[in-house]
Formats: structure tokens, C-alpha cells, sequence
């Protein structure tokens, strides 16, 4: 393999690997506090594409603004989802992983109804290439990339400095203890979905201005993230990190050795191992 | 109080065998059109009805599809190339679909909860992509074509879609009474004590591990099955078919239908493959519509589209003015 080869394939699974970072981190927020697998995360992702293209493309929202709307939105419509559509079911597994996929086909069936389904283009607004030592990155793909760090450090920072994120933490180790010491319950898992729903609506908004929106444009991450937060540890924030990375490259690498087809087998086969021989992932506890 | 006693047994017993004449001579009453989608009811309902065996575990398994696909590629690729004949290929399809079952539950079947249905959900799609990846054998994307239908016996000829109604009709009474028998003997019940509560079922000498291998063998024995009978009554499939979509389906299927008995999920999916095809001029909005119907199901009817008349008797019942004072 030449050497710029290998660089722009390394540079691309990084840059692919953040993008799922974010997905991940929501799915695993929700996953370690909440117990559950949101399955309606992918169309909640493509909810916060479909936002941004509407009121950045349509109706002519300054590029930011309609970035943080969009998420504002979705983290409201997650919020709404937790308090009268999960609450009542809560602790029943089956019934809440069927009521995620039934808002999972809902949200897609919605999307499809109001804006189409075809492929959305959100025109680029940080035209340009860098070109390094013979590796070129686009100065948008560069920027969702420094964006998805930041989020990464704001939520850190979020969970580990404030009352909120202390609360969180609480509920995670012991549900009741936290309750009797004033942290509520559903208060927490409010916040936790919400801000699950924001971090996919922020994936998708970044992954929408990378490359372009569609009703089905969450499913085929979704299904990667799964196995990203099984690689990493699931409910482990530093294991999404790490699994997102890992999958991004892997992604990269094999698709560019051995066809899109064999990459996404091994993603896959490499997940399952996981499961079976270490179910606690990388960075699991326990 | 005898009289009471036979009049509550007979009412069942005699709906059952009118529902069974009537779908009996139904080939004679209805198009062929029809006739395809209650086959297709009744194949989704085998699937529905032995996945039900390991919802009651509490093991959602997405890989029911595999299983599907495992018996319907057997089936299909002896019969082709080696010549073996539908009679004796739909067994084996049960057979390989149970033992992998078998193989991939040892290691699997130890997890629970997220974790069992991710592992199944990630082996469905390395089959599936092994099945779309290799061209040979197994036809790649495209699938196979020309499947041909089982080899005639006497009378039955098995090209016209209304004898293969009564094969696909037959498999489906014989799965529910294997489902009904297993129900109500001691495997029944430890079942629905480990579904319960696990750690208490171990504790008083339940072998989890053996009873779950055991349902997991058995329900996928009947998706290989059914894949077989898919297979050979479409006459070409493709390894799409047999991805996530469907392995939702199915757990939609038996929620919908209701998991406290061996029919529901059958009524599940004999409902929801309906649905379509009567409101097919609202065919834009009937995912949205199914969407919001499984919600409302989910959040006020836990028991399923079984449970409704039920439901519906206790609230006229509990309804002041109306009901037998006691």
C-alpha cells in the first residue's frame, strides 16, 4: 500500500469514525442510564438533517442558528417521546424496544409524507479543499470533524461539572439510592433522552452538510453504532469514542482493500466475537 | 351449572371448526389473489407463532430470519442441484435451521436482555451479506430464480397455487398444535417460569441454559420450515427479504397479536398482512397508520389484539347501569 494511499484512508476513517462517534455517544448515554436500545436513533439523526436542509436551504436560517434550531427541535420531540410515550412502559423491555421501532418507522413514514424521498443536498457553506503531503480533506468534513469534538468535550464536561450531569451519574450506579437523595428519576431520564435525541440530531445535522439527506439516511449508522457501543462497552462514553474510531477505520480500510461488502461483514463478525467472548466491550465495567 | 360448564367449552370448539372448514374450502370461494395472501398469512404466522416461544423467555431474537433463510437455501439448493426431492429437503431445512440454532445458542443464549438481540441481530447480517456476497452458490443479490414446487403426490399437484394453499394451510395447523402440545406440557412450564424470573427459576433447579437451547432449537426448526415452503412457493427469492425488515415484522406480528397465547401472534400476523390490502388506496399513508396502531396497541392493549373482546366485555361489565348486578 503507498504511503498516501494509506494516509488518505487513515484520514478518511477518522473523519468517518467521529461522525459515528456522535451517533454512538446518544445511543450509549441512553443505553447506560436508561437501559434500553433506542431504535428510533437513526430516524431521529435523520430528523436532524431533514431540519437543518429545511430551514437552511428553504427558508433561509443563518447556517448556525439552523444547526442549533434543529437540534432544539429534536431534543423537544425526544423529550415528548420520553414523558408520554416510554414513561408508561417503563422497565418492560419488549414493549419499549417495539415502541422505538414503531416511532423509528413513524418519523421515516413522516419525513417521507412532508419532504419526499429523494436525496436533499445541504449547499456546502465552507467551500475548499487542504491538501497536505499529497492528502486532501474538504474544509466541510474538516469542520463536522472539529464540531463532533467539541460536542464530545461539551458533553464530558456536562456530565462530569454540573448538577444535572452528577444526577445522571447518580441514577446510572443505583436508581433508588438516587431518588432518595432527591435526584429524580424521571426527571433524569427525561434529560437523558433529550440529550440523547440532540446528540443524533447533531450527528445527522453535520452528516446531512457532508453528504446529503434522505427519509432512510439514518437506518444503515444506526445499525453501525449498535455494534460500535457493543465494541466499546455499552454505556461506556469513552468505549463509543474508541469503537466509533475503530469502526470508522475499519470501515475505511477494508472497504478500500476488500470491497464495501467484506468491510461491513467484518464490522459485523468483529462485533459478534465481541459480544460472545467479552460482552463488556473495551471499556465496560464489570 | 354442568349445562353452563359444556355451553362455555362448545363455543370455542365449535368457532375453531367452522374457522377451519372455512378456510378449508376457501380456494373454492375466493381469487387466487386471495388465496396468496392468506398463504403468506399463514407463513408469516409460523414464524410469528414460534418466535412467540422465545418472547416468552424474554430473549428477543432478531435472527428468526436467518433461520428462515438457512431452511429455505438448504431446501432450495438440494432440490436444485442435487435432486433431492421437497418431501424429504423440507425436513431437512427444519433440521439445519435447528442445528445452527443449536451451535449459535450454546455461546448466545448466555446473554440477555440488549445484548442477546444484538448478537442475533449482528449474526442475521453477516449471513445476509454472506448470502448477498458469494454469487456461488448462492446466487448473489439477485437470489435464486425457478425454484420449482414440490413433486406432485397422487391428486395434488403442487404448480396450482390452491394445492399449495392446502400444504402451506397444513404446516401451519401442524405448527400450532406442536406449539399448543408444548404449551401445555412440563417444558411449557418451566418456559414460562424462566420468562418470569430466571435467577428464580435456576434456583429452584430449573436448567435455564438446557430449556432455552431447547426453545431456541425448536422455533427455529419452524422458521427453517417455513423458509422452505417461502421459498418453494415463490419460486425465487433474494437474501433482501430476509433482513432486519422481516425480523421486526415478526416481533411486530406476535405483539400486535398478543404473547398470552400460542394463536396470537398468527391473529398478529393474519391482521397486519390484511391491513395493506384492504386499505391499499391509502397505500402512501399505511406505514404511518401501522406505526400509530402498534403505539396505541403497545400503551392501552399489553395483551395484544387477543386480548380485545375480553377487554371489551370487562368495561361493559364494570360500566354502571349496564352490567349483572352480583
Amino acid at each position: 500500500m503507498e504511503l498516501t494511499f494509506f494516509l488518505q484512508t487513515l484520514i478518511n476513517g477518522i473523519q468517518i469514525g467521529f461522525l459515528y462517534v456522535l451517533m454512538a455517544l446518544g445511543l450509549t448515554l441512553i443505553f447506560g442510564i436508561m437501559h434500553m436500545i433506542n431504535f428510533a436513533h437513526g430516524q431521529l439523526y435523520m430528523l436532524g438533517g431533514f431540519f437543518v436542509w429545511w430551514l437552511f436551504d428553504i427558508h433561509d436560517v443563518n447556517y448556525v442558528v439552523a444547526i442549533l434550531l434543529a437540534v432544539i427541535i429534536v431534543a423537544a420531540i425526544g423529550f415528548i417521546i420520553e414523558r408520554f410515550l416510554l414513561r408508561p412502559i417503563r422497565g418492560q423491555e419488549l414493549f419499549v424496544m417495539c415502541m422505538t421501532i414503531a416511532l423509528g418507522s413513524f418519523f421515516e413514514f413522516a419525513a417521507r409524507t412532508v419532504w419526499g424521498p429523494l436525496d436533499k443536498a445541504i449547499p456546502t457553506v465552507v467551500p475548499g479543499i487542504i491538501k497536505f503531503a499529497g492528502v486532501a480533506i474538504t474544509y466541510e468534513r474538516l469542520m463536522a470533524v472539529i464540531v463532533g469534538i467539541a460536542l464530545v468535550i461539551g458533553l464530558y464536561l456536562f456530565i462530569q461539572r454540573t448538577k444535572a450531569g452528577l444526577a445522571m451519574r447518580a441514577v446510572e450506579q443505583d436508581p433508588e439510592v438516587a431518588t432518595m437523595y432527591g435526584m429524580g428519576i424521571n426527571r433524569t431520564y427525561s434529560l437523558v433522552f433529550s440529550l440523547g435525541a440532540l446528540l443524533a440530531a447533531a450527528s445527522g445535522a453535520l452528516m446531512g452538510t457532508v453528504i446529503v439527506v434522505n427519509p432512510v439516511m439514518g437506518t444503515a449508522p444506526m445499525l453501525k453504532s449498535f455494534m460500535i457501543i457493543i465494541l466499546g462497552g455499552m454505556g461506556s462514553i469513552p468505549g463509543a469514542i474508541a469503537g466509533g474510531l475503530i469502526v470508522g477505520l475499519m470501515d475505511s480500510f477494508f472497504s478500500s482493500l476488500f470491497g464495501i461488502d467484506i468491510a461491513y461483514i467484518f464490522v459485523f463478525a468483529v462485533a459478534f466475537t465481541f459480544i460472545i467472548f467479552k460482552p463488556r466491550g473495551l471499556f465496560g465495567r464489570g | 351449572m354442568v349445562s353452563t360448564k359444556l355451553r362455555s367449552n362448545i363455543g370455542p370448539l365449535v368457532a375453531i371448526a367452522l374457522l377451519l372448514v372455512v378456510l378449508l374450502i376457501m380456494p373454492i370461494l375466493v381469487s387466487s389473489y386471495w388465496i396468496h395472501v392468506l398463504m403468506l398469512m399463514f407463513i408469516y404466522g409460523i414464524l410469528a407463532v414460534s418466535l412467540r416461544q422465545m418472547l416468552i423467555l424474554e430473549q428477543v431474537s432478531f435472527a428468526h430470519p436467518a433461520f428462515m433463510a438457512i431452511g429455505a437455501y438448504t431446501s432450495t439448493m438440494l432440490v436444485m442441484n442435487l435432486g433431492v426431492s421437497f418431501w424429504l429437503t423440507i425436513f431437512i431445512a427444519g433440521f439445519a435451521a435447528g442445528i445452527v440454532a443449536f451451535l449459535l445458542g450454546l455461546p448466545v443464549l448466555r446473554l440477555t436482555g440488549p445484548y442477546f438481540f444484538l448478537a442475533t441481530f449482528a449474526f442475521l447480517e453477516v449471513l445476509r451479506m454472506i448470502l448477498t456476497h458469494y454469487y456461488v452458490p448462492f446466487g448473489g443479490p439477485m437470489g435464486i430464480y425457478d425454484i420449482p414446487p414440490p413433486n406432485p403426490i397422487g391428486p395434488m399437484d403442487f404448480s396450482s397455487i390452491s394445492h399449495f394453499y392446502y400444504l402451506i394451510f397444513a404446516v401451519f395447523v401442524v405448527t400450532l398444535l406442536a406449539f399448543y402440545s408444548l404449551e401445555r406440557s412440563r417444558f411449557g412450564q418451566s418456559w414460562h417460569a424462566i420468562g418470569q424470573s430466571h435467577v428464580l427459576a435456576e434456583s429452584v433447579g430449573v436448567n435455564v441454559m438446557g430449556y432455552r437451547v431447547l426453545a431456541f432449537v425448536i422455533a427455529c426448526f419452524f422458521a427453517g420450515v417455513a423458509g422452505a415452503c417461502y421459498a418453494h412457493y415463490m419460486t425465487h427469492m433474494s437474501p433482501m427479504e430476509f433482513g432486519l425488515h422481516l425480523a421486526v415484522n415478526c416481533i411486530v406480528w406476535a405483539v400486535v397479536g398478543g404473547l398470552g397465547s400460542v394463536v396470537g401472534p398468527a391473529v398478529g400476523a393474519a391482521v397486519l398482512t390484511f391491513i395493506p390490502q384492504v386499505f391499499k388506496f391509502t397505500a402512501e399513508y399505511e406505514v404511518g397508520v401501522s406505526a400509530v396502531i402498534f403505539m396505541i396497541i403497545i400503551l392501552f392493549l399489553p395483551g395484544g389484539l387477543v386480548s380485545l373482546p375480553q377487554v371489551i366485555l370487562s368495561r361493559i361489565r364494570k360500566a354502571p347501569g349496564i352490567g349483572i348486578v352480583t
